[in-house]
């Protein structure tokens, strides 16, 4: 061990991330939370103090927050039990050893690459009322899609805003699903096999424990990406107010450039607050499990 | 030669008018202006507007030696590639390039919405201002001059009278001071498909709000469907509302509502959104538009599956230069409702798109004229182009400008009084619960008294 | 578990039993449901660039282009270009699509330089030198990863105002290095603890300070880690637009804001979009088809390191 940690070495070392870290990141939180307190009309002006007024008219019907939020944890929901099982499923294929392994990884994993706002606009196309995929498609199966589209129609726009979101980051969480299965080691999928274990029961029972971690790791992402998610809605919501798919995110950058920067700052805390809650909470579920998972 | 002698006519008749004048309804904002800067001069050394303005007079006489002196000038505003107003913006700034041989301007477009966002994080700092920036006018550039970010353009305009008239200079006036030099100006109007409207047996664009419910239901039946309205972009339903509400309560009414003269609370208002409203339920309007942005819904326009496009009067200059379809399309204003209370000739729009110098400009007189005569060219071939009417006096030959360009100056002429965009006219903060309950509206989740009580509730 | 494990793998091993035809063909048929899923959308958006508008909105929805208008691509390159005076041209070089292609590239590598850099001292600050804290000092840089960037924006933007660096590369580079630290450290830390800790004191008993094992011990051996952090890195800056649309200007914006900057106000051009987004887009994807390998791996190391 290494004890000759003298405190100016030790200081030297971090001070750039530190730097980064806290001039970036932590700053702006402090700002965010004394910024809430005050109405802030101008960002140069923070007007009046009013203290938690900020946290509870968001919830009037006025700034209806919580349908954001509740937007927000749909959309979490969506990522952590389709998205990520998704992922999950064709990473335990993949991960099998199939032909053409290497292929099918790369093409999964193309979507992550390509820009929010490309993805935004190319699905805008596909979903265009009129000459849309999706519009074109349920003709020739002769399915009735509303008139006004699924972006259209407040009953389908969430979901059609969500699968895009989805559908981008499958791919990323394969990858890493993948390689922790790659990880497993081969003397113990023999050895259950051996045993006499089908295909899914080496995955239930020795593969999935050995990944826990990884997807724990996954979860964390995918549900902090939800609650922070913002590029791609922004290209689907353009200006439109009101729209049925609202997330914190959205109403926190309009507020911010709209005179209300107290308002945005509060939204700015609530999703600091939430973030760090499910990633303690996460972490804190996989911590009473472990115990079975260890690698 | 028509058109010369339509457009003295036209500038007649605006001069007679008064436009909206945002200076009164920014008047007590101004007044917090100095406690604004005091805080701004705290935090940086942004200079405020009123400390500016004298600073820049003592300064006259540098101006001689700017003159010869290359001076660079920076200008952001929203003519992208994609914008109509582009080809004007090119033109205008190669034509001041050989005029001011000493001044190079490094300007940079950005889009629409992305720009609303720059330019307020811009001003809300201060630093970093470039010198001459594109703004609406009325409440929008109205923030910038109450943070005291915005140069005064009295003396400047002052050289101008002649070319540029007083009363297009309402929109830009706080306090009684100038901080804008305004281009072009835009109504909203109603453009028909006429190929389409005798397809359901009409030869002319309705004239009056029974026959536009004929032609409706007349188009309807013949499996035409009349209106397209983009419901991605909200500005685009305020664009059929606000007439339907000026056209029911007055002029006067909506002016008064828009700058909080008046409050939301009033049965009329609510009736008109309710007219609106029918006329949705009534399958006026394209389903389809719901969630569409405004370009596909003008491209189905154009591609003849609406009858109607109700938009602002820049759409001419896109019209127009599509050959196959300007033959068809003509262009009227929305007939009145109520004639006990509106008549035809009220009309939302007036000068909006406006130039204007920031207070931290370090050559501000320089780019004072500078912008004052780009705004000049701009406005000029903007209007050939014709992406709008001209804020200024209009010269040279404009008898080449299109067929639908010189309709909407003919309806200018004749206007009786403007009001200015809703979300232009109203303040940053009244402006949101504005368009949410007009997004509300559309959506069909608020009726015309869930409209007013909300907005009587949500603004002052 | 060492890294080679991870690749070394054999697909005999598993065969012990043969799967079940039936299960083996459903695999196969969802692996290629996928597939097609992702890739739909590509073919979709190269067929479009190459069409004309009228047959994008209606005539010609799916299909392949009834002409072919590699026009379209030629026009994007004018974009933002026009011959006109030297001081026109100076600027409008600026504008056009090369020029935010390689504002893209030139930040991602900075940023990438200097994320490294901090994260590799500070993961050796936190892993391998004994001091009280260092725990929680992880775990705070842990909960960076979760922190969403727009909250940073205008304070951000207020301080760098006042620094005099808006508009300029540096007003990107820092903030997508410190919101892309987190990841950093916590991919670096996985690597580390794989050096055995014998060598520092190997290294501390020939006389060697912290600053000489890190730099003749430490940097050294993370060459691997350092492919995988640059990937991490590039995969959160790359396409980020918020920050990109409102601190660049015209000299600075990134890809993302060319994109969305093709969609003015007025457009109806769809098949220049069309090739505008695929111009911003493929040759990353084609990069990618040439290093998908090597970048698949250096992802993969990292999700087992993390």
């Amino acid at each position: 061990m290494n004890k000759k940690g003298k405190p100016f070495t030790i200081i030297a070392f971090l001070l750039p991330a530190l730097i980064l870290f806290v001039g970036i990141l932590i700053w702006p939180i402090i700002a965010s939370v004394h910024h809430s307190l005050y109405t802030y009309p101008t960002f140069a002006d923070p007007g009046e103090f009013v203290g938690f007024k900020n946290y509870t008219d968001l919830f009037s019907s006025q700034y209806d927050f919580g349908r954001a939020i509740l937007n927000a944890l749909i959309l979490a929901a969506l990522s952590v039990f389709i998205q990520l099982p998704l992922a999950l499923g064709l990473a335990l294929m993949l991960g099998k050893g199939i032909k053409g392994e290497r292929f099918y990884l790369s093409v999964y994993f193309a979507p992550v690459l390509i820009s929010a706002v490309v993805i935004g606009m190319l699905w805008e196309k596909i979903y265009n009322p009129i000459y849309g995929l999706v519009t074109k498609a349920a003709e020739a199966l002769s399915i009735s899609v509303p008139p006004e589209g699924l972006l259209g129609n407040p009953k389908t726009a969430l979901l059609a805003v969500f699968i895009p979101t989805i559908w981008q980051y499958v791919g990323y969480h394969m990858l890493l699903m993948y390689a922790g299965i790659k990880g497993v080691s081969p003397e113990l999928r023999e050895a259950a096999k051996l045993d006499g274990a089908t295909d899914g029961q080496v995955n239930r029972y020795v593969v999935i424990p050995c990944i826990k971690p990884i997807i724990k790791v996954s979860i964390i992402f995918a549900i902090t990406g939800s609650l922070k998610s913002y590029d791609l809605i922004k290209v689907f919501a353009k200006d439109a107010y009101n729209c049925s798919y609202k997330v914190p995110s959205l109403l926190l950058v309009r507020y911010a450039f709209h005179n209300a920067g107290g308002i945005a700052s509060a939204i700015a805390v609530i999703m600091i607050v939430m973030c760090f809650g499910f990633a303690i909470l996460v972490n804190w579920l996989f911590k009473e499990r472990d115990l079975y998972g260890k690698k | 030669m028509k058109m010369k002698r339509l457009v003295s006519v036209l500038l007649a008749g605006v001069m007679t008018l008064s436009l909206v004048a945002c200076g009164s309804a920014a008047e007590p904002a101004t007044e917090t202006a100095p406690a604004a800067t005091e805080e701004a001069a705290v935090e940086e050394p942004a200079p405020a507007a009123e400390e500016a303005a004298p600073a820049a007079e003592e300064e006259a006489p540098a101006e001689e030696v700017a003159s010869d002196e290359p001076v660079t000038l920076t200008m952001w505003c929203i003519a992208t590639e994609g914008d109509s107003n582009r080809h004007a913006y090119e033109q205008a700034i190669a034509d001041m390039e050989e005029k001011y041989p000493n001044v190079t301007l490094e300007w940079e477009a950005i889009e629409n919405e992305a720009y609303k966002t720059k330019i307020a994080t811009a001003m809300a700092d201060g630093n970093d201002l470039p010198d001459i920036f594109f703004t609406w006018s009325c409440a929008f550039l109205g923030d910038f001059v109450e943070q005291g970010r915005v140069y005064c353009l009295d003396d400047t305009l002052a050289k101008y009278s002649d070319e540029l008239p007083e009363s297009m200079l309402g929109n830009t006036t706080y306090d009684g001071k100038h901080y804008g030099v305004p281009t072009t100006m835009n109504i909203v109007a109603l453009f028909a498909n006429m190929d389409l409207l005798a397809e359901a047996g009409w030869d002319h664009v309705p004239v009056d709000y029974d026959e536009l419910i004929q032609c409706c239901d007349d188009l309807v039946a013949a499996g035409i469907i009349p209106f397209g309205c983009a419901g991605g972009e909200t500005w685009c339903v305020t664009e059929y509302l606000e007439p339907i509400i000026e056209k029911s309560i007055g002029a006067d009414a909506l002016n008064d509502i828009f700058l909080g003269r008046a409050t939301y609370n009033n049965p009329d208002v609510a009736k008109a959104v309710d007219t609106f409203q029918e006329m949705i339920d009534k399958g006026y309007f394209d389903p389809a538009g719901a969630s569409l942005p405004n370009d596909d819904v003008k491209a189905n326009f154009m591609a003849g599956r609406t009858a109607f496009y109700q938009n602002g009067t820049w759409n001419c200059a896109d019209f127009a230069n599509d050959e196959e379809f300007l033959p068809k399309v003509q262009v009227t204003e929305f007939p009145v409702i109520d004639s006990s209370k509106s008549k035809l000739g009220q009309l939302i729009g007036g000068p909006s798109d406006t130039l204007a110098v920031a207070a931290t400009s370090e050559n501000a007189e320089l780019a004072a004229e500078y912008a004052a005569e780009l705004g000049k060219l701009i406005c000029h071939y903007g209007y050939l182009d014709g992406c709008g009417l001209p804020a200024w006096i209009p010269y040279g030959d404009t008898s080449d400008i299109n067929p639908l360009t010189q309709s909407v100056a003919e309806i200018c002429a004749n206007a009786d009084a403007y009001v200015l965009f809703g979300d232009t006219a109203m303040s940053a903060v009244d402006k949101d619960p504005y368009l949410d309950a007009v997004a509300k509206v559309y959506g069909k989740e608020l009726d015309g008294q869930g409209f007013i009580d909300e907005l009587a509730g949500a603004i002052r | 578990m060492a890294r080679s494990d991870v690749f070394s793998y054999n697909t005999d091993i598993y065969s012990v039993k043969k799967t079940n035809k039936f299960v083996n063909a459903l695999i196969y048929v969802g692996l290629v449901v996928w597939l097609l899923i992702d890739l739909f959308p590509l073919y979709y958006l190269f067929t479009f660039s190459l069409k004309s508008s009228k047959e994008i909105t209606g005539t010609n929805v799916i299909g392949l282009p009834q002409e072919w208008l590699w026009s379209n691509y030629a026009r994007v390159f004018q974009l933002g270009k026009k011959t006109g005076k030297p001081a026109m041209r100076h600027f409008f070089a600026n504008g056009g699509i090369e020029k935010c292609f390689s504002n893209s590239v030139l930040v991602a590598v900075a940023t990438i330089a200097i994320c490294l850099i901090a994260g590799l001292m500070a993961t050796y600050a936190i892993t391998r030198i004994a001091w009280k804290g260092s725990k929680t000092l992880n775990s705070i840089f842990m909960l960076g990863i979760t922190i969403p960037m727009h909250v940073a924006l205008y304070p951000i933007y207020s301080s760098f105002g006042k620094m005099g660096i808006l508009h300029s590369y540096a007003s990107l580079i820092i903030p997508y290095a410190a919101f892309s630290l987190s990841m950093a450290i916590m991919v670096c830390t996985g690597f580390m603890n794989d050096i055995p800790k014998e060598l520092d004191e190997s290294a501390c008993i020939d006389g060697c300070g912290s600053w000489g094992i890190f730099f003749h011990i430490i940097v050294p051996l993370m060459k691997p880690a350092l492919a995988t952090m640059s990937i991490y890195i590039f995969l959160q800056c790359w396409n980020e637009f918020m920050f990109s649309s409102v601190f660049g200007d015209e000299a600075h914006y990134t890809l993302p804001v060319f994109v969305s900057n093709l969609k003015g106000s007025n457009i109806t051009d769809w098949g220049l979009v069309g090739a505008g987004l695929v111009l911003a887009t493929f040759p990353m994807l084609i990069t990618y088809v040439f290093m998908s390998r090597r970048i698949q791996e250096s992802f993969m190391v990292g999700a087992v390191k993390g």
